[in-house]
């Protein structure tokens, strides 16, 4: 599958009331989401940069940055720190985005 | 996807770095903690301490802007009933703790008590209401200073600081462990998730939103460890190692980790469900717990 670059750049958050078993859902930042313990989110930009996000230690969230490419339907993001993933796209369609757990 | 960044230089956690930052002497004093931690555990010394039923003075800051945030004296209190059934243990939903481990359920012996004297001495509600000008407070701690719309902590040696507030970002509540700053002391809540009447609504309605942010204030960590690679710990042999957070109500058992058959025990006050699905500590978490009690917060209740 390939995964159209565009429709990844947005910011992301984890819906996880959405999630099944194996995926991972995502959703626009603007998507509204009831009160949680904490969410992951994803911010891919553009200009190949991102910023994610994830509940720390004492639940407030903690934030990194890094690069991104595509390559298929993986993301690869590379951090700042020098370590790297891959996260495998199941789907990226308008609102919402599927990653394989 | 894994939502752990892997960034760790000053501490484990963005809070951690920004206080490492503001408080050079934070990360030694945190790993000062953790050994500390051990050697009591090990030597039998947080035993010791915590044999006697320890109750510990509460101070809730009630910090509002619109009328359904200033909650009332009822629903403060219906939280404090529901820490002291889940700190003693005395919560019924136990009962749906799978039998594997129903005999890891354990008491941790803590009670909590609203404060009857302030800081000066004067007799007290043990709850403060402060009007506010802000819509809703981040989780930089402005919610706990006066002079960005929020309440002073009372002294940590004496209190246990619970805020409560409309935290933004629809964040149900965040702690702070033991060790950092003292004028950030303490717990902060969002409104609907504090008590068990009220304004709390579903699924964040049985007040375990503060049963797990007290627990990180006597310094228990999440059961996944906080990494997203099974490489993280929580210090705790008898809670499996587990993935990541898990949320909503699981079905048993979830795997991750090869921690089969039984997977991850999201049961614990200590993972990301929801109330009604979190419902237990562990003998390992209490012992961290009654270390705590006997090391960095010795003073409190006592």
């Amino acid at each position: 599958m390939t995964v159209d670059r565009a429709a990844l750049q947005r910011h992301w958050v984890h819906s996880h009331e959405e999630d099944a078993e194996g995926e991972m859902v995502f959703r626009p930042a603007s998507y509204g989401f009831p009160p949680s313990r904490g969410r992951a989110a994803l911010d891919l930009r553009a200009d190949g940069s991102y910023t994610e996000s994830a509940p720390g230690p004492t639940d407030r969230p903690e934030s990194a940055e890094g690069t991104w490419k595509l390559d298929g339907d993986e993301l690869e993001l590379n951090a700042a720190d020098g370590s790297k993933r891959v996260l495998e796209i199941a789907a990226a369609e308008g609102d919402r985005l599927v990653v394989r757990r | 996807m894994s939502p752990a960044p892997k960034r760790r230089q000053c501490g484990t956690q963005q809070a951690h770095e920004r206080l490492c930052e503001m408080y050079p002497a934070f990360r030694a004093r945190q790993n000062g903690i953790e050994q500390g931690i051990r050697r009591s555990i090990q030597s039998g010394q947080a035993q010791r301490v915590t044999r006697q039923l320890i109750t510990i003075p509460v101070v809730v800051h009630v910090v509002y802007k619109r009328d359904p945030e200033n909650i009332s004296d009822a629903q403060v209190k219906s939280q404090i009933d529901a820490l002291n059934r889940d700190y003693r243990a005395n919560n019924s939903d136990t009962s749906t703790v799978p039998d594997v481990w129903k005999g890891f359920v354990t008491d941790p012996n803590i009670q909590f008590a609203l404060a009857t004297k302030d800081p000066k001495g004067k007799a007290t509600t043990g709850i403060t209401r402060t009007k506010t000008t802000r819509d809703s407070f981040g989780t930089g701690d402005s919610v706990k200073r006066a002079t960005t719309g929020g309440s002073a902590a009372w002294p940590r040696d004496r209190y246990l600081n619970l805020w409560v507030c409309n935290l933004g970002d629809g964040l149900l509540g965040y702690a702070q462990f033991p060790g950092g700053p003292a004028a950030t002391d303490g717990v902060v809540i969002l409104y609907t998730a504090f008590g068990t009447m009220g304004a709390v609504q579903s699924p964040f309605d049985l007040g375990r939103t503060a049963t797990h942010e007290v627990g990180h204030w006597l310094n228990l960590i999440h059961i996944w460890g906080d990494r997203n690679d099974c490489g993280g710990t929580d210090y705790v042999t008898d809670t499996p190692n587990a993935q990541l957070p898990n949320y909503g109500k699981p079905k048993f058992p979830h795997i991750s980790c090869n921690n089969g058959p039984n997977g991850d025990m999201f049961m614990d006050y200590m993972d990301y469900v929801d109330d009604a699905a979190m419902v237990m500590f562990t003998a390992g978490q209490v012992a961290r717990m009654n270390a705590t009690l006997a090391g960095p917060r010795k003073k409190v209740g006592r």
